[in-house]
């Protein structure tokens, strides 16, 4: 047997005697399952032209077999609204499906090879079934679509669309799948499971009930604006590094198959905004400051990848030379050396004046208030070169999506219409008629929106965490620890002072009191948050929540800067931000229901 | 547009060089010498040293333990300048604390072909400014690839031909000299060895270079031509290898101290050389007497220099 979702199955040759079948590649395959019936097709192309065959697929005995007629018009159609879509990536256009799904409606074709125009469809009226059923896992929850399909091409899986009746149990069951949690899909054939994960991205409803579809986590990055990107060289580590991890991937889920991971010097050159260079020379530490002409003499790999476009802005750039294994990284670590060099210019030339105290000299330091206003920082924009191999990368860190507009439509407009509490909180802030609490959950709003709007990861976490603070600022919570336990351990406190009062002397008792007795009432954050949780039942798993407060131990390893390299994963971010949003609302909500 | 390449950078950093606490002190000590020994003396110090080519800051060591063995097989013309060189000890001074320049230097320099130099090159001198001009120098040398090409004819050159390796035996010091060249004539066998005996051949020179470029800047040793100057300036291309030659009056070429030639343009330095040749005609004619030198060109930009060009 085959496993139908390999990607070995892209591997193997495809052979059929018939007009130049002779020699194909495999460009789609998709595999169908009703009730305890899986199918599969096969999408194949000739070599170097543009010619199509549909045949079916017997994955057990590995074989090509025909399509079954009365199930052509289905495939067909399926076909057609994946080629339509816009999971349709890879681009592929094979024009007479919608003609023949047209034709087929009203005619009949007869068993053997139909061929229209440059598609070719291997056809039987012989019944030639699998069976094998499919289920679905959200975060621990099963679900049994009606029907399932899912497309993959050689880059993996790129489309599914399962369909859900549309009764009460399973509308109660959806209403559960949460936009952070992947599907695992799980097909049993003969007792053995093969699963796959993939990434929903919309759910969709019809006549016939729900539509739920995916792909992989990769589509999001097709919306990814990549105008700047522009890469030289033979080894892939650099350029996937550079577009994956921007979209949240990390670094250690990135393994490339026959590329060894390297490490070496690498030239990082950065525009700086707002910094002027009047002088010939100024660097700081291993960083040196360069005007645009400096930098195009000096790099001449730069100036080869000069884009006007991207770069004619910029008048000063910066230069360091760091170790490391791919260009993204090394952009990433002399971005680091940069900024560090950045903030210590700031911070002299905003307190020149305190600097008068340690001159040398009897000579005093100019200042101009002005510079209260200046700000340089670096750009998104970076070029990195390898020093040691034959590779360079213009690109930009900088997030930006293609059509990002949100589309209010009527479905959209009728969520707001249902939830008429919405509104009324709404008003309430906008006539300033907020209670206390009401307000904490304004600036809890304001602070998760600047951190979806945040581009820096780090700005995210903190301001993640100041909602969070908001959202839980008067939830009460029981005591952290009960009055009479409290009252005991003053008890025994003062009496340990007040015994050895010549070690503990009045002003180290009074010190002592004020640390050890002041906090004892105050529940940490994390007991208010799951307070609230479950006041307001909010139904959050643990792994939900150890995830959501991953957000929480970023932000201490930040603050009280524990470490020296934080790696945050941008998707416990995403998670926490998901939410805290939902968080939010039900709060808003109680409040709105006089809880 | 400026061009600018490993020497230029090595220049730079010399530059920078002299004009830190510590190369200032150095030059100091060196002029100083002038003062306290008799003018025979120094000017046979002078020589010696000029015989002592890609020696760099190793010059005024190697000068005089040669005039030391000269004065010592026979009774010399020179013992008694080599006396006073000898109670000198401030040429003692000098010697040692350029030996240690040049060594930290050298170690520094090697230390570049296997990893990021480390900022404190000497615990001479210890300045970002020096050590911001060295990262130049090291990027420099990386872009030009050299690196890489070497490592993937490291085993052609370590094991297998024979004739690279006698033509890394017996070839002098001097890049590019006639003699090597006609080594390279001699011993390549088929086209391949020859460019892999050239490539050895630039790399040797350009690792004695840099040193060297940096020890004529801190001496003002480099012989710098502004091109507007001059007689005449003539360039061309002999298998890849640029020479020149140039002219002028009187007999100031002929004071050249160093090896290399700085050509300069509105003041901005555009090429950088080494002399080969100098000859000096119509000696008797005094303002009129011409002389000429001849040299080569370091590649005017060695960006991707390695790296076998694509033809469009």
């Amino acid at each position: 047997m085959i496993n139908p979702l390999d990607k070995t199955l892209f591997l193997n040759k495809y052979s059929f005697p018939y007009n130049g079948f002779e020699n194909n590649e495999l460009i789609l395959s998709m595999l169908f399952s009703k009730g305890s019936i899986l199918l599969n097709y096969l999408v194949l192309k000739q070599k170097n032209k543009e010619k199509y065959m549909i045949c079916g697929f017997d994955f057990i005995r590995d074989s090509i077999i025909p399509v079954e007629i009365r199930n052509l018009g289905s495939v067909l159609k399926n076909l057609s609204i994946f080629l339509s879509s816009e999971y349709n990536t890879l681009k592929i256009v094979i024009e007479p499906v919608d003609e023949i799904i047209e034709y087929i409606e009203k005619n009949k074709i007869k068993k053997g090879i139909y061929t229209y125009k440059n598609l070719s469809i291997l056809t039987s009226t012989q019944r030639n079934i699998i069976s094998g059923s499919c289920e679905v896992l959200s975060k621990g929850k099963l679900f049994s679509p009606h029907k399932a399909l899912l497309i993959s091409s050689s880059l993996g899986l790129i489309f599914g669309k399962f369909d859900f009746e549309s009764n009460q149990n399973v509308i109660q069951e959806l209403k559960k799948i949460h936009l952070s949690a992947d599907w695992v899909i799980r097909y049993w054939i003969n007792d053995i499971s093969i699963e796959y994960t993939g990434t929903i991205y919309e759910l969709k409803k019809n006549t016939n009930g729900i539509t739920i579809f995916l792909s992989s986590f990769i589509h999001e990055l097709s919306k990814k604006k990549m105008d700047v990107l522009s890469f030289q060289g033979s080894d892939p580590h650099s350029p996937l590094q550079a577009i994956l991890r921007s979209s949240g991937i990390l670094k250690e889920d990135i393994k490339i198959e026959g590329f060894g991971v390297k490490s070496g010097p690498y030239l990082v050159l950065l525009p700086i905004e707002n910094l002027l260079l009047n002088t010939l020379e100024f660097g700081l530490g291993d960083v040196t400051f360069l005007t645009k002409n400096q930098a195009l003499d000096m790099y001449k790999g730069f100036e080869e990848k000069y884009n006007h476009n991207a770069l004619d802005k910029f008048d000063t750039f910066a230069q360091t030379i760091v170790e490391s294994d791919n260009a993204y990284d090394a952009f990433l670590l002399g971005r680091q050396k940069i900024q560090d060099a950045i903030d210590m210019i700031i911070l002299l030339s905003k307190n020149e004046r305190v600097f008068n105290l340690y001159n040398l000299g009897n000579e005093i330091n100019e200042w101009n208030r002005l510079r209260l206003y200046q700000n340089p920082k670096c750009s998104s924009l970076y070029y990195a070169e390898s020093l040691i191999g034959i590779e360079n990368i213009l690109g930009d860190s900088k997030d930006t999506w293609e059509n990002n507009s949100l589309d209010v439509d009527s479905k959209f407009v009728k969520v707001f219409n249902e939830l008429d509490w919405y509104e009324e909180i709404l008003y309430k802030k906008q006539t300033e008629e907020l209670s206390i609490l009401d307000k904490q959950l304004f600036n809890a709003l304001k602070w998760l929106n600047r951190s979806w709007k945040a581009e820096d990861l780090e700005d995210k976490v903190i301001y993640t965490n100041i909602s969070m603070e908001f959202l839980v600022d008067k939830i009460e919570t029981d005591p952290f620890l009960p009055d009479e336990i409290i009252r005991e351990f003053k008890k025994l406190l003062k009496q340990l002072l007040k015994e050895q009062s010549d070690t503990f002397t009045e002003e180290y008792s009074k010190k002592i009191k004020e640390k050890s007795l002041g906090m004892l009432k105050e529940p940490p954050l994390k007991i208010k948050v799951q307070t609230l949780i479950s006041q307001l039942s909010i139904p959050i798993t643990d792994k939900d929540f150890s995830n959501f407060w991953k957000v929480r131990e970023y932000r201490n390893d930040l603050v009280h800067g524990k470490k020296d390299k934080l790696e945050i994963n941008p998707g416990d971010v995403l998670v926490a931000n998901i939410l805290l949003g939902e968080f939010i609302v039900y709060r808003l909500r109680s409040l709105e229901e006089g809880e | 547009m400026n061009d600018i390449n490993t020497l230029l950078d090595s220049y730079h950093f010399g530059n920078k060089l002299s004009k830190s606490a510590f190369g200032q002190t150095l030059l100091l000590r060196y002029n100083d010498i002038k003062s306290k020994l008799s003018p025979e003396a120094w000017s046979l110090y002078q020589d010696a040293i000029k015989t002592c080519s890609f020696q760099h800051y190793y010059s005024f060591g190697l000068a005089y333990k040669k005039i030391e063995s000269l004065c010592s097989t026979q009774e010399s013309y020179f013992q008694e300048s080599f006396t006073e060189l000898h109670d000198c000890k401030e040429v003692f001074l000098l010697i040692e604390e350029s030996t240690q320049l040049g060594r930290d230097l050298e170690n520094s320099f090697l230390q570049m072909f296997s990893r990021l130099p480390s900022k404190s090159i000497s615990g001479n001198f210890n300045s970002f400014d020096l050590y911001r001009a060295w990262m130049n120098v090291f990027y420099r040398l990386h872009s030009t690839k050299m690196i890489p090409y070497l490592h993937q004819h490291k085993a052609i050159i370590e094991n297998q031909q024979r004739n690279v390796q006698e033509f890394m035996q017996s070839k002098e010091n001097y890049p590019f000299s006639k003699n090597n060249r006609a080594l390279i004539q001699k011993l390549a066998m088929k086209g391949k060895d020859k460019d892999i005996m050239y490539s050895v051949e630039f790399f040797d020179g350009l690792r004695n270079s840099v040193l060297q470029v940096i020890f004529e800047t801190h001496f003002n040793r480099l012989f710098k031509l502004c091109k507007k100057e001059i007689v005449s300036y003539r360039e061309k291309q002999q298998n890849k290898i640029r020479v020149f030659s140039t002219k002028a009056f009187g007999t100031e070429f002929f004071k050249l101290q160093g090896i290399f030639i700085l050509i300069l343009e509105n003041n901005t330095p555009q090429e950088i050389g080494f002399i080969k040749r100098r000859v000096v005609k119509n000696f008797d004619m005094g303002k009129k007497t011409i002389s000429k030198i001849e040299g080569l060109l370091y590649p005017k930009n060695d960006y991707n220099l390695f790296i076998p060009k694509i033809p469009n």
